[in-house]
Protein backbone atom coordinates (compact mmCIF):
# COMPACT_ATOMS: atom_id res chain seq x y z
CA UNK A 1 0.00 0.00 0.00
CA UNK A 2 2.86 2.79 1.01
CA UNK A 3 4.48 2.22 -2.53
CA UNK A 4 7.36 4.54 -2.67
CA UNK A 5 8.22 4.96 0.97
CA UNK A 6 11.32 3.01 1.57
CA UNK A 7 12.55 3.36 -1.69
CA UNK A 8 15.18 5.80 -0.65
CA UNK A 9 16.96 4.02 2.50
CA UNK A 10 20.03 4.24 2.38
CA UNK A 11 20.43 7.72 -0.14
CA UNK A 12 20.74 10.18 2.70
CA UNK A 13 24.27 10.17 2.45
CA UNK A 14 25.00 9.13 -0.97
CA UNK A 15 23.31 12.90 -1.35
CA UNK A 16 26.22 14.45 0.00
CA UNK A 17 28.25 13.21 -3.04
CA UNK A 18 25.66 12.88 -5.74
CA UNK A 19 26.27 15.70 -7.85
CA UNK A 20 23.09 18.10 -8.46
CA UNK A 21 21.85 18.19 -12.06
CA UNK A 22 20.57 20.76 -12.82
CA UNK A 23 23.02 22.77 -10.77
CA UNK A 24 21.77 25.27 -8.82
CA UNK A 25 23.10 29.19 -8.34
CA UNK A 26 22.34 32.18 -6.03
CA UNK A 27 23.30 35.48 -5.73
CA UNK A 28 22.65 37.72 -3.04
CA UNK A 29 22.82 41.28 -2.27
CA UNK A 30 22.84 42.52 1.15
CA UNK A 31 23.57 45.69 3.10
CA UNK A 32 23.72 46.72 6.84
CA UNK A 33 24.36 49.48 9.70
CA UNK A 34 24.96 49.34 13.35
CA UNK A 35 24.68 52.21 14.95
CA UNK A 36 25.92 52.65 18.82
CA UNK A 37 26.86 55.36 21.16
CA UNK A 38 30.26 53.82 20.91
CA UNK A 39 30.40 52.66 17.52
CA UNK A 40 29.27 53.02 13.96
CA UNK A 41 29.47 50.80 11.28
CA UNK A 42 27.96 49.87 7.63
CA UNK A 43 28.58 46.76 4.84
CA UNK A 44 27.47 46.27 2.21
CA UNK A 45 28.23 43.05 -0.74
CA UNK A 46 27.55 39.97 -2.30
CA UNK A 47 27.23 35.89 -1.84
CA UNK A 48 27.57 33.75 -4.64
CA UNK A 49 26.48 29.96 -3.97
CA UNK A 50 27.42 27.38 -5.95
CA UNK A 51 25.22 23.97 -5.75
CA UNK A 52 28.09 20.76 -6.60
CA UNK A 53 25.84 17.94 -4.80
CA UNK A 54 22.07 17.82 -3.43
CA UNK A 55 23.70 19.25 0.65
CA UNK A 56 27.28 20.60 -0.49
CA UNK A 57 27.76 24.26 -2.21
CA UNK A 58 30.66 26.18 -2.72
CA UNK A 59 29.88 29.67 -0.88
CA UNK A 60 32.30 32.80 -1.53
CA UNK A 61 31.08 36.42 -0.12
CA UNK A 62 32.81 40.25 -1.20
CA UNK A 63 31.86 42.59 1.34
CA UNK A 64 32.87 46.40 1.45
CA UNK A 65 33.10 48.24 5.34
CA UNK A 66 33.12 51.14 6.69
CA UNK A 67 33.56 51.83 10.10
CA UNK A 68 32.62 55.36 10.59
CA UNK A 69 33.60 55.39 14.66
CA UNK A 70 34.89 53.42 17.45
CA UNK A 71 35.48 49.86 18.03
CA UNK A 72 32.54 46.98 18.55
CA UNK A 73 31.31 44.02 18.21
CA UNK A 74 32.28 42.71 14.52
CA UNK A 75 35.47 45.46 14.04
CA UNK A 76 38.76 43.58 13.49
CA UNK A 77 40.08 46.87 13.71
CA UNK A 78 42.89 47.50 16.43
CA UNK A 79 41.53 50.67 18.67
CA UNK A 80 43.32 54.18 17.54
CA UNK A 81 43.22 57.27 18.87
CA UNK A 82 42.42 59.14 15.05
CA UNK A 83 38.63 59.36 14.31
CA UNK A 84 38.83 59.23 10.77
CA UNK A 85 36.68 56.71 9.24
CA UNK A 86 38.29 53.38 7.85
CA UNK A 87 37.88 51.10 4.97
CA UNK A 88 37.98 47.74 4.10
CA UNK A 89 37.15 44.44 2.24
CA UNK A 90 36.73 41.28 2.74
CA UNK A 91 36.75 38.32 0.64
CA UNK A 92 35.81 35.23 1.67
CA UNK A 93 35.01 31.17 0.71
CA UNK A 94 34.48 28.32 2.24
CA UNK A 95 31.35 24.86 1.87
CA UNK A 96 28.03 25.08 2.94
CA UNK A 97 26.27 22.07 4.08
CA UNK A 98 22.78 20.79 4.10
CA UNK A 99 22.82 18.18 6.81
CA UNK A 100 19.26 17.89 6.77
CA UNK A 101 15.64 19.73 5.72
CA UNK A 102 15.73 23.16 6.86
CA UNK A 103 19.47 23.50 8.64
CA UNK A 104 22.53 24.39 7.08
CA UNK A 105 26.33 25.13 8.16
CA UNK A 106 28.58 27.01 6.67
CA UNK A 107 32.42 27.75 7.25
CA UNK A 108 34.61 30.10 5.20
CA UNK A 109 37.87 31.66 5.63
CA UNK A 110 39.16 34.98 3.80
CA UNK A 111 41.16 37.71 3.77
CA UNK A 112 40.97 41.42 4.36
CA UNK A 113 42.49 44.49 2.52
CA UNK A 114 42.69 47.85 3.31
CA UNK A 115 42.83 49.41 6.44
CA UNK A 116 42.30 45.86 8.24
CA UNK A 117 44.85 43.64 6.59
CA UNK A 118 44.64 39.68 8.11
CA UNK A 119 43.01 36.81 7.41
CA UNK A 120 39.71 35.59 9.52
CA UNK A 121 37.31 32.88 9.18
CA UNK A 122 33.82 31.94 9.97
CA UNK A 123 31.00 29.68 10.43
CA UNK A 124 27.49 30.17 10.01
CA UNK A 125 25.03 27.71 11.67
CA UNK A 126 21.13 27.85 11.22
CA UNK A 127 18.74 25.00 12.14
CA UNK A 128 14.69 26.03 11.75
CA UNK A 129 12.37 23.17 13.64
CA UNK A 130 8.86 22.80 13.46
CA UNK A 131 8.99 23.10 9.49
CA UNK A 132 5.12 21.85 9.15
CA UNK A 133 3.96 24.15 12.08
CA UNK A 134 2.02 27.87 11.62
CA UNK A 135 5.25 29.16 13.49
CA UNK A 136 8.31 27.52 12.79
CA UNK A 137 11.49 28.35 15.54
CA UNK A 138 14.64 29.71 13.49
CA UNK A 139 17.85 29.00 15.80
CA UNK A 140 21.13 30.90 14.20
CA UNK A 141 24.67 31.35 14.85
CA UNK A 142 27.53 32.94 13.48
CA UNK A 143 31.04 33.20 15.14
CA UNK A 144 34.03 34.64 13.57
CA UNK A 145 37.60 35.37 14.39
CA UNK A 146 40.35 38.39 12.75
CA UNK A 147 43.51 37.55 12.82
CA UNK A 148 44.21 41.78 12.83
CA UNK A 149 43.31 42.72 16.13
CA UNK A 150 42.60 38.52 17.37
CA UNK A 151 39.23 39.31 18.29
CA UNK A 152 37.01 36.34 17.95
CA UNK A 153 32.85 37.37 18.20
CA UNK A 154 29.56 35.43 17.73
CA UNK A 155 26.09 35.94 17.15
CA UNK A 156 23.03 34.49 18.37
CA UNK A 157 19.38 34.57 17.49
CA UNK A 158 16.34 32.70 18.24
CA UNK A 159 13.26 33.66 16.33
CA UNK A 160 9.65 32.45 14.75
CA UNK A 161 7.63 32.96 12.22
CA UNK A 162 4.92 34.91 13.85
CA UNK A 163 2.40 35.32 10.70
CA UNK A 164 2.78 34.60 7.58
CA UNK A 165 0.75 35.59 4.39
CA UNK A 166 0.92 34.82 0.29
CA UNK A 167 2.88 37.62 -0.21
CA UNK A 168 4.95 38.10 3.30
CA UNK A 169 6.20 36.69 6.17
CA UNK A 170 6.74 38.36 9.78
CA UNK A 171 9.73 37.04 11.99
CA UNK A 172 10.09 38.05 15.73
CA UNK A 173 12.32 37.00 18.24
CA UNK A 174 15.28 37.96 20.05
CA UNK A 175 19.35 37.83 19.43
CA UNK A 176 22.77 39.53 20.54
CA UNK A 177 26.41 38.81 20.14
CA UNK A 178 29.27 37.89 22.51
CA UNK A 179 32.72 39.24 22.28
CA UNK A 180 36.33 39.24 23.58
CA UNK A 181 39.58 38.26 23.32
CA UNK A 182 43.09 39.98 21.36
CA UNK A 183 42.46 43.81 21.67
CA UNK A 184 39.20 43.36 23.60
CA UNK A 185 40.11 41.68 26.08
CA UNK A 186 37.31 40.61 28.61
CA UNK A 187 33.99 39.79 27.13
CA UNK A 188 31.31 42.26 26.35
CA UNK A 189 27.68 41.68 24.91
CA UNK A 190 24.40 42.93 23.53
CA UNK A 191 21.18 41.59 23.27
CA UNK A 192 17.83 42.58 22.29
CA UNK A 193 14.62 41.91 20.88
CA UNK A 194 14.12 41.36 16.91
CA UNK A 195 11.64 41.63 13.89
CA UNK A 196 11.91 40.61 10.11
CA UNK A 197 10.00 40.92 6.85
CA UNK A 198 10.43 38.97 4.09
CA UNK A 199 8.56 39.92 1.00
CA UNK A 200 8.13 36.88 -1.12
CA UNK A 201 7.55 38.23 -4.80
CA UNK A 202 11.09 39.84 -4.49
CA UNK A 203 12.61 37.11 -1.97
CA UNK A 204 14.06 40.71 0.39
CA UNK A 205 14.10 40.35 3.32
CA UNK A 206 14.40 43.70 5.97
CA UNK A 207 15.61 43.01 9.35
CA UNK A 208 15.63 44.94 12.70
CA UNK A 209 16.99 44.42 15.68
CA UNK A 210 17.39 47.39 18.54
CA UNK A 211 19.03 46.51 22.43
CA UNK A 212 21.62 47.57 24.60
CA UNK A 213 24.72 46.06 25.72
CA UNK A 214 28.58 47.15 25.71
CA UNK A 215 28.38 49.94 23.76
CA UNK A 216 25.21 51.10 25.16
CA UNK A 217 21.94 51.63 23.12
CA UNK A 218 22.78 50.05 19.81
CA UNK A 219 20.13 49.46 16.20
CA UNK A 220 20.82 47.64 13.18
CA UNK A 221 18.95 47.49 10.20
CA UNK A 222 19.85 44.89 7.40
CA UNK A 223 18.25 44.14 3.88
CA UNK A 224 19.13 41.46 1.79
CA UNK A 225 18.21 39.82 -1.71
CA UNK A 226 18.40 36.79 -2.99
CA UNK A 227 18.01 35.86 -7.02
CA UNK A 228 18.54 32.04 -8.31
CA UNK A 229 19.35 30.09 -11.52
CA UNK A 230 18.61 26.33 -12.28
CA UNK A 231 21.64 25.92 -14.74
CA UNK B 1 -61.63 25.06 -40.44
CA UNK B 2 -60.20 28.73 -41.06
CA UNK B 3 -60.92 29.16 -37.46
CA UNK B 4 -58.76 26.62 -36.35
CA UNK B 5 -55.95 27.56 -38.26
CA UNK B 6 -55.95 30.55 -37.39
CA UNK B 7 -55.98 29.91 -34.03
CA UNK B 8 -53.05 27.44 -34.73
CA UNK B 9 -51.23 30.46 -36.24
CA UNK B 10 -52.09 33.12 -33.08
CA UNK B 11 -50.71 29.91 -30.34
CA UNK B 12 -47.41 29.58 -32.49
CA UNK B 13 -47.04 33.42 -32.96
CA UNK B 14 -47.74 33.99 -29.46
CA UNK B 15 -45.48 30.90 -27.73
CA UNK B 16 -43.07 30.65 -30.75
CA UNK B 17 -40.33 33.57 -29.01
CA UNK B 18 -40.92 31.68 -26.04
CA UNK B 19 -40.26 28.12 -27.31
CA UNK B 20 -36.79 29.46 -29.40
CA UNK B 21 -35.76 30.92 -26.30
CA UNK B 22 -36.09 27.73 -24.00
CA UNK B 23 -34.26 25.75 -27.16
CA UNK B 24 -31.51 28.21 -26.75
CA UNK B 25 -31.19 28.73 -23.12
CA UNK B 26 -31.78 24.74 -22.07
CA UNK B 27 -31.39 22.81 -24.99
CA UNK B 28 -28.86 20.71 -25.88
CA UNK B 29 -25.49 22.08 -26.63
CA UNK B 30 -24.63 22.99 -30.23
CA UNK B 31 -22.35 20.19 -32.30
CA UNK B 32 -19.27 22.56 -32.13
CA UNK B 33 -18.71 23.12 -28.34
CA UNK B 34 -17.00 26.24 -27.41
CA UNK B 35 -13.40 26.29 -26.37
CA UNK B 36 -12.98 25.94 -22.24
CA UNK B 37 -10.50 28.54 -22.96
CA UNK B 38 -7.71 29.89 -25.08
CA UNK B 39 -3.55 30.22 -24.82
CA UNK B 40 -3.30 33.59 -23.20
CA UNK B 41 0.43 33.74 -22.82
CA UNK B 42 3.22 31.58 -23.90
CA UNK B 43 7.55 30.75 -24.15
CA UNK B 44 9.43 28.33 -25.24
CA UNK B 45 8.45 24.71 -26.13
CA UNK B 46 4.91 24.35 -25.50
CA UNK B 47 2.36 21.58 -26.79
CA UNK B 48 -1.23 20.30 -26.93
CA UNK B 49 -2.42 17.01 -27.45
CA UNK B 50 -6.03 16.66 -28.66
CA UNK B 51 -7.31 13.35 -29.63
CA UNK B 52 -3.76 12.43 -30.12
CA UNK B 53 -3.12 14.79 -32.76
CA UNK B 54 -0.49 17.87 -31.83
CA UNK B 55 -2.18 21.70 -32.25
CA UNK B 56 -0.48 23.83 -32.86
CA UNK B 57 0.11 26.79 -30.25
CA UNK B 58 0.08 30.45 -30.76
CA UNK B 59 -1.55 33.50 -28.84
CA UNK B 60 -5.37 32.79 -28.67
CA UNK B 61 -4.83 29.29 -29.36
CA UNK B 62 -8.72 27.72 -28.33
CA UNK B 63 -7.95 25.27 -25.19
CA UNK B 64 -10.78 22.16 -25.01
CA UNK B 65 -11.51 19.53 -22.12
CA UNK B 66 -9.65 16.45 -22.23
CA UNK B 67 -6.52 18.39 -23.70
CA UNK B 68 -3.26 17.26 -22.72
CA UNK B 69 -0.54 20.30 -22.03
CA UNK B 70 2.44 20.01 -21.95
CA UNK B 71 5.91 22.21 -21.79
CA UNK B 72 9.53 22.08 -22.09
CA UNK B 73 12.30 23.51 -20.34
CA UNK B 74 12.53 27.06 -19.92
CA UNK B 75 9.12 27.01 -21.09
CA UNK B 76 5.74 28.26 -19.65
CA UNK B 77 1.98 28.86 -20.68
CA UNK B 78 -1.06 30.42 -18.80
CA UNK B 79 -4.63 29.49 -20.35
CA UNK B 80 -7.43 31.38 -19.40
CA UNK B 81 -10.64 29.93 -19.20
CA UNK B 82 -14.16 32.00 -20.32
CA UNK B 83 -14.77 32.68 -16.76
CA UNK B 84 -11.27 34.76 -16.59
CA UNK B 85 -10.01 31.60 -14.48
CA UNK B 86 -6.43 31.28 -15.55
CA UNK B 87 -3.95 28.68 -14.83
CA UNK B 88 0.24 28.70 -15.48
CA UNK B 89 2.10 26.00 -16.68
CA UNK B 90 5.81 26.01 -15.44
CA UNK B 91 8.71 24.23 -17.40
CA UNK B 92 8.63 20.65 -17.69
CA UNK B 93 5.15 20.49 -16.85
CA UNK B 94 2.19 18.03 -17.85
CA UNK B 95 -1.14 18.02 -17.14
CA UNK B 96 -5.01 17.43 -18.70
CA UNK B 97 -7.64 19.50 -18.55
CA UNK B 98 -10.21 17.13 -17.93
CA UNK B 99 -13.19 18.81 -17.43
CA UNK B 100 -14.63 22.00 -18.04
CA UNK B 101 -18.37 22.51 -17.20
CA UNK B 102 -19.93 25.41 -16.93
CA UNK B 103 -24.37 25.46 -16.18
CA UNK B 104 -26.42 27.88 -18.41
CA UNK B 105 -26.22 30.94 -16.45
CA UNK B 106 -22.01 30.62 -16.95
CA UNK B 107 -21.34 29.60 -13.28
CA UNK B 108 -18.99 26.55 -13.04
CA UNK B 109 -20.04 23.27 -12.29
CA UNK B 110 -16.38 21.48 -12.46
CA UNK B 111 -13.25 22.22 -13.32
CA UNK B 112 -10.63 19.69 -13.22
CA UNK B 113 -6.52 19.49 -13.97
CA UNK B 114 -5.00 16.67 -13.81
CA UNK B 115 -1.41 17.44 -13.31
CA UNK B 116 0.63 14.52 -14.12
CA UNK B 117 4.47 16.12 -13.68
CA UNK B 118 5.56 19.55 -12.50
CA UNK B 119 3.99 22.94 -11.68
CA UNK B 120 0.98 24.74 -12.01
CA UNK B 121 -0.60 27.53 -10.44
CA UNK B 122 -4.09 28.77 -10.38
CA UNK B 123 -5.63 32.06 -10.16
CA UNK B 124 -9.44 31.02 -9.84
CA UNK B 125 -12.46 33.55 -10.34
CA UNK B 126 -15.15 33.41 -7.59
CA UNK B 127 -19.11 33.65 -8.96
CA UNK B 128 -20.73 35.09 -5.72
CA UNK B 129 -22.85 32.17 -4.26
CA UNK B 130 -21.54 29.67 -6.48
CA UNK B 131 -18.65 27.01 -4.98
CA UNK B 132 -15.72 27.43 -6.82
CA UNK B 133 -15.63 23.78 -8.11
CA UNK B 134 -11.95 23.74 -8.93
CA UNK B 135 -9.86 21.28 -8.49
CA UNK B 136 -6.26 20.05 -9.11
CA UNK B 137 -5.34 16.26 -9.14
CA UNK B 138 -1.71 14.67 -9.06
CA UNK B 139 -1.15 11.06 -8.27
CA UNK B 140 -1.94 11.21 -4.66
CA UNK B 141 -3.42 14.52 -4.05
CA UNK B 142 -6.15 16.41 -4.61
CA UNK B 143 -6.60 20.26 -4.07
CA UNK B 144 -10.12 21.79 -4.27
CA UNK B 145 -10.21 25.46 -4.32
CA UNK B 146 -12.14 27.48 -1.29
CA UNK B 147 -10.02 30.25 -2.51
CA UNK B 148 -8.53 32.09 -5.14
CA UNK B 149 -5.01 31.81 -5.72
CA UNK B 150 -2.95 28.67 -4.87
CA UNK B 151 -0.27 26.52 -6.76
CA UNK B 152 0.25 23.03 -7.12
CA UNK B 153 3.53 20.94 -7.42
CA UNK B 154 3.85 16.97 -8.24
CA UNK B 155 7.53 15.96 -7.87
CA UNK B 156 9.30 12.31 -8.25
CA UNK B 157 12.67 10.73 -7.37
CA UNK B 158 13.53 12.87 -5.10
CA UNK B 159 13.06 12.30 -0.88
CA UNK B 160 10.20 14.77 0.07
CA UNK B 161 11.14 17.25 2.30
CA UNK B 162 10.65 16.14 6.20
CA UNK B 163 9.91 12.19 4.62
CA UNK B 164 12.77 11.16 3.44
CA UNK B 165 12.13 7.67 2.27
CA UNK B 166 9.29 9.21 -0.11
CA UNK B 167 9.94 10.09 -3.67
CA UNK B 168 7.07 10.71 -4.97
CA UNK B 169 5.06 14.19 -3.37
CA UNK B 170 2.42 16.71 -4.10
CA UNK B 171 3.45 20.45 -2.59
CA UNK B 172 0.19 22.62 -2.34
CA UNK B 173 1.27 26.56 -1.59
CA UNK B 174 -1.59 29.15 -1.36
CA UNK B 175 -1.44 32.56 -1.74
CA UNK B 176 -4.91 33.74 -1.12
CA UNK B 177 -7.89 32.11 0.16
CA UNK B 178 -8.54 28.75 1.10
CA UNK B 179 -7.44 25.48 -0.48
CA UNK B 180 -8.84 21.70 1.02
CA UNK B 181 -5.88 18.97 0.08
CA UNK B 182 -6.55 15.37 0.50
CA UNK B 183 -4.86 12.06 -0.51
CA UNK B 184 -7.09 9.82 -1.77
CA UNK B 185 -4.46 6.75 -2.51
CA UNK B 186 -4.15 7.38 1.73
CA UNK B 187 -5.82 5.10 4.21
CA UNK B 188 -6.62 7.69 6.49
CA UNK B 189 -8.67 9.92 4.65
CA UNK B 190 -7.96 13.20 6.27
CA UNK B 191 -8.74 16.38 4.47
CA UNK B 192 -6.28 20.04 5.24
CA UNK B 193 -7.43 23.30 4.77
CA UNK B 194 -4.56 25.63 3.71
CA UNK B 195 -4.84 28.96 4.22
CA UNK B 196 -3.25 31.79 2.32
CA UNK B 197 0.96 32.13 3.13
CA UNK B 198 1.03 28.30 4.26
CA UNK B 199 1.83 25.47 1.79
CA UNK B 200 1.47 21.47 2.75
CA UNK B 201 2.98 18.59 1.46
CA UNK B 202 1.40 15.13 0.77
CA UNK B 203 4.37 12.29 0.71
CA UNK B 204 3.14 9.23 -1.28
CA UNK B 205 -0.08 7.58 -0.08
CA UNK B 206 0.25 9.54 3.70
CA UNK B 207 -2.02 11.65 4.64
CA UNK B 208 -1.24 15.92 3.89
CA UNK B 209 1.15 17.21 6.30
CA UNK B 210 0.29 20.15 9.04
CA UNK B 211 0.67 23.19 6.72
CA UNK B 212 4.09 25.67 7.21
CA UNK B 213 4.42 28.83 6.16
CA UNK B 214 5.10 28.93 2.21
CA UNK B 215 8.36 29.66 1.07
CA UNK B 216 10.39 28.33 4.12
CA UNK B 217 13.27 27.71 1.63
CA UNK B 218 13.77 31.21 0.17
CA UNK B 219 14.17 31.98 4.11
CA UNK B 220 17.87 32.30 4.52
CA UNK B 221 19.71 32.24 7.83
CA UNK B 222 19.09 35.32 10.26
CA UNK B 223 22.08 37.50 10.97
CA UNK B 224 24.08 40.59 10.38
CA UNK B 225 25.77 39.88 7.47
Amino acid sequence: MLAGIGEAKGQDLARFFDPEIPGHLTLRLFGAGYGAEKYGTTHDGFELSQTITHEVSFIGRAIAYQVERGTGFDSPLNPSSHAATHNFGRFEGGLSLVPFQGTTFAFMGGEDVGDSDAPMFENDFSSWIRLRSRHPVNFAYSTSHYFENGVTYGLVDLRAVAFSTGRWMLLMGVGGAIWGGGSVGQAKGQGGPDVGFFLRSWRLSVDLQAGYGSSRTYGTLSVSRSVSWDE
Amino acid sequence: MLESLTLRRLVLWLLGPFLAAAILLYGPAPALAAPAGLVSAFNGQVNIQRSGHAITVAKNTPVEAGDRIGTGAKSGVTITLKDGTQFELAENTSMILLRNQFNARGQRVLTRLDLLTGLVRSLVQLAPGNAPNYEVHTPNAVAGVRGTDFKTEYIENKPCPGFPTCLRYTDVGVYEGIVEVSNPTSPKPVAVRVTGGYETTVPCELAPAAPGPLGMGDLTAPGYH
